[in-house]
């Protein structure tokens, strides 16, 4: 699983590759002691949270920009 | 008389629920308003202090929001009013481990950088409409 984690950490795409890096923190605190399980629970839940967010975020902007730009072409029509 | 009147008062109610559901389905424009409290969003999220009182921290930007998430609603900007779920989520789940006692030091840490995150992503997404 971490193996995953470190290839995604060490690709070339930043946005997961940072994300990936958190994770990896995560994990390293709970064996470290640093953060308990519950702690760490919540915080990888909420990184998948996000990515959906991030998801739903990005088809929101797509449908926007299509939306306006079908509507910009109909006014020139009009 | 009455038939019709209440023929017309069903008939009005279902376009009032169609114009609803068909306004879901359109993207909002551009908003001053909820350009301002999603940067003020960001900011609050940026400046989260793990080594300071993080109780009055989580009630300010909860309170923040809050705010966007019910101008959204009521404005009916619906694809904007969803955004904020997830971060409302990960703020009440925040406040709820401060109140039962201290958080450890990454905890905290890596919470913020989460916020952030989402923070940002609804920024984007408020100011990058036409």
């Amino acid at each position: 699983m971490s193996d995953q984690l470190i290839a995604v950490a060490n690709s070339g795409d930043q946005w997961a590759a940072e994300r990936a890096q958190y994770a990896l923190q995560v994990h390293d605190a709970v064996v470290n002691g640093q953060m308990s399980k519950e702690e760490a629970s919540e915080v990888l839940q909420d990184m998948i949270n996000t990515q959906q967010l991030q998801e739903q975020a990005n088809a929101d902007q797509v449908k926007a920009a299509l939306f306006f730009g079908i509507t910009q072409l109909i006014s020139m029509y009009a | 008389m009455k038939k019709l009147l209440l023929i017309l008062a069903v008939l009005s109610l279902s376009a009032c629920s169609t114009l609803e559901s068909l306004k879901e389905q359109i993207p909002s424009r551009w908003d001053a308003n909820q350009s301002l409290i999603v940067t003020d969003m960001q900011q609050m999220t940026r400046h989260i202090d793990c080594t300071a009182d993080l109780k009055s921290q989580l009630h300010s930007l909860f309170m923040k929001v809050e705010w966007y998430d019910i101008y959204a609603s009521t404005k009916g900007t619906y694809d904007m009013a969803k955004l904020d779920q997830v971060m409302l989520t990960t703020i009440k789940e925040f406040q709820e481990r401060t109140d039962k006692g201290p958080v450890s030091p990454m905890y905290c840490d890596m919470k913020k950088k989460v916020l952030v995150q989402q923070a940002d992503i609804i920024a984007k997404t408020v100011q990058g409409r036409f």
